[in-house]
């Protein structure tokens, strides 16, 4: 057969197709519903999914991955612990320091502090902002990039200059504009310097809204710096010492704060672990639902074509007659079925990607879909087609002319 | 379906047909199976025609002629016998080279004109063309041709529905022509049609025939079969005269 001839008979059928759809549109939309559905869903889920994904990674980035562990101060349940811990100085950098001494596995004890909630101002302007206090080696343990301007330096934190870098929303909300580096913005009544941008924009995280200042800064400027830690983190050299970290830490630490069991030690891995599993289980559902909703449309569908083949048999005997070949019915009742699909599944593609015009914060995750969650959808669109049309069209293509002109 | 049988289907193609009838049976049978019972409908049918014939097939109905057209218009095989169809063997051809033969030579009228509701005149016209692979082209010009010829140039992006009786059968009739067929059967072409229109078709047909076109008619009516050349009668599934 040769290109021209496909060419021909495809455009045509194609025409006749459409005729046969515009003119029992609605039947067709009836029939199509089904996957009209199961594309929408297959699509919003896959869109959850992506969400899901990027908000694990987001999440593990801002926990700082596996080669942390953190010391954390415990309160004292019963009387008895209350004048125990009485004892113990207190959770400090130095005394943490102290403890790690000559570990060979640890790299660093990280003075970083979380300061909380701030109001910043700018001008007339104010805005709440999470207030960071952190060294240098804050930044790569948790993934910190700069998307215009630097990090903050050595240099920063060894003469406490009064810089910071901020997130994005919260420079946006200070009104600094379209360039927030150089401008000053206020907290503490301490003014900073804007050096550098971060925060990725599209994904909520708290990151667009925090502010970090040198550590340095922190400990000479603030009251009280230093003290009433609730927390230390240690950073390792490689994520393969966290188990042994965890043990030797309780017993090193201890033995510097006189015995007193007053804290625990906590790695990331657990919650990692947490996090993974219960963003599995939810995915597995999600892909369950779009599954079962894309099985059910395409089944309805296969069902119909099965059925309206029925209705169609004195056409196919015309058509015979005509000089059709059972090659030019299979193409025909194939193209068909196809077409049919991708008139219920291209737009249930377009509802199911209505789930990104969701204002943010409507959803815990901030769809997304990619072109490869698109090929699924047109993919899967266009199998159904080719499932539901293959034995109508083989039966068309089988059929004898003179019984087909019978009907 | 494979590539290979139509190859040697145009090979065959060359076997010069010249001097041969366009259509010669021998000992030609039909029957069908009922239930258990082998029911006879066409029995040792021997006739021919040459090219250039226009032969009216008569008979009750019931009598078998419309097996019998089936058989020679290639959309159907006889149970035994023999027929030769443009010098191809057809009682022996599977499916696929019979629609092969459909394709090329023969051009079908119905009763019920049969044509396609959805398509309009000029679609309905162009199929064959599409099924027979004639480029895009020169389709178009065929069909306008024919669309001409037959005062349907105008109607040509009507739905079948749209049109008169006659003017569907025209329809027909140019849809069937426009392929340049062999030979052209027609099963009870005036069947559905009033008495003027009858006669506005059968001049048509007459037309054909003397353009040199081969037609082979099926009818029941005396006066519509004495517009052929030949008329073969048909009583109990034989050929009577």
């Amino acid at each position: 057969m040769n290109i021209a001839r496909i060419a021909a008979m495809l455009s045509v059928n194609f025409r006749l197709c459409l005729l046969e759809i515009a003119s029992s549109a609605g039947r067709t939309f009836i029939t199509t519903f089904g996957l009209f559905l199961g594309v929408a869903s297959l699509l919003a889920n896959l869109a959850f999914v992506r969400g899901m994904d990027d908000d694990l990674r987001l999440r593990m980035e801002e926990i700082g991955g596996l080669s942390i562990v953190t010391l954390r101060n415990v309160e004292p349940k019963t009387p008895k612990e209350r004048i125990a811990f009485q004892r113990s100085a207190g959770l400090s950098f130095s005394a943490v320091e102290q403890a790690v001494a000559g570990v060979p596995y640890v790299r660093s004890v990280l003075r970083s502090r979380e300061l909380n909630w701030q109001p910043f101002s700018r001008g007339g302007v104010q805005a709440w902002g999470f207030l960071i206090a952190a060294d240098t080696a804050f930044f790569p343990v948790y993934n910190y990039h700069v998307t215009a301007g630097r990090m903050l330096d050595d240099e920063d934190i060894r003469r406490a200059r009064d810089v910071c870098i901020v997130g994005a929303r919260l420079a946006k909300r200070l009104r600094c504009g379209d360039d927030p580096l150089g401008k000053t913005i206020t907290v503490r009544n301490i003014p900073l310097t804007i050096v550098g941008v971060i925060g990725e924009g599209g994904v909520r995280s708290r990151r667009d809204v925090e502010c970090l200042i040198p550590f340095s800064v922190y400990s000479t400027r603030f009251e009280n710096a230093g003290r009433n830690l609730d927390e230390v983190s240690v950073v390792l050299a490689s994520s393969d010492s966290t188990g042994r970290a965890r043990i030797d830490l309780r017993r090193r630490y201890a033995a510097v704060n006189r015995g007193v069991n007053n804290f625990d030690v906590e790695t990331s891995a657990d919650k990692i672990k947490e996090m993974r599993t219960t963003s599995a289980a939810l995915k597995m559902i999600l892909w369950f639902i779009a599954a079962i909703t894309l099985l059910v449309g395409g089944i309805s569908i296969m069902n119909i074509m099965f059925a309206t083949i029925g209705n169609r048999i004195r056409e196919i005997g015309i058509r015979k007659a005509l000089g059709a070949g059972g090659r030019d019915l299979f193409t025909q009742f194939l193209l068909e079925a196809v077409l049919v699909c991708f008139f219920g599944g291209l737009p249930g593609m377009f509802v199911g990607m209505a789930i990104l015009l969701a204002p943010p914060g409507m959803f815990p995750y901030e769809p997304r879909l990619t072109a490869m969650d698109f090929s699924i959808a047109i993919g899967f669109t266009f199998l159904t087609g080719i499932l539901s049309g293959l034995f109508p069209a083989l039966r068309a293509a089988n059929m004898q002319p003179v019984e087909a002109l019978r009907y | 379906m494979k590539r290979k049988n139509r190859k040697t289907e145009r090979a065959d193609e060359t076997v010069s047909t010249n001097g041969e009838p366009v259509i010669r049976t021998e000992g030609l049978s039909k029957s069908y199976l009922l239930g258990r019972e082998h029911v006879p409908v066409l029995r040792d049918i021997a006739f021919s025609v040459e090219r250039g014939e226009y032969v009216s097939i008569m008979g009750q109905s019931g009598a078998g002629k419309s097996t019998l057209l089936n058989i020679l218009a290639c959309l159907d095989t006889p149970t035994s016998g023999e027929y030769r169809f443009c010098g191809h063997d057809v009682a022996h051809l599977s499916e696929n080279r019979l629609a092969e033969l459909r394709n090329r030579e023969i051009g079908f009228v119905f009763q019920n004109f049969n044509l396609l509701p959805k398509l309009s005149v000029a679609a309905n016209v162009e199929l064959p063309l599409i099924y027979n692979g004639t480029p895009r082209r020169e389709r178009q010009q065929r069909v306008r041709g024919i669309l001409e010829r037959f005062g349907l140039w105008e109607r040509r992006k009507h739905k079948p529905n749209e049109i008169s009786g006659g003017q569907k059968q025209r329809v027909a009739i140019a849809r069937a022509l426009v392929k340049r067929p062999s030979v052209i059967f027609a099963d009870e072409p005036t069947g559905n049609l009033d008495s003027r229109t009858t006669a506005e078709i059968l001049t048509v047909f007459e037309e054909l025939w003397r353009e040199g076109n081969t037609i082979i008619m099926i009818t029941h009516e005396h006066d519509v079969a004495a517009h052929a050349s030949r008329i073969l009668h048909i009583v109990d599934g034989t050929i009577a005269s």
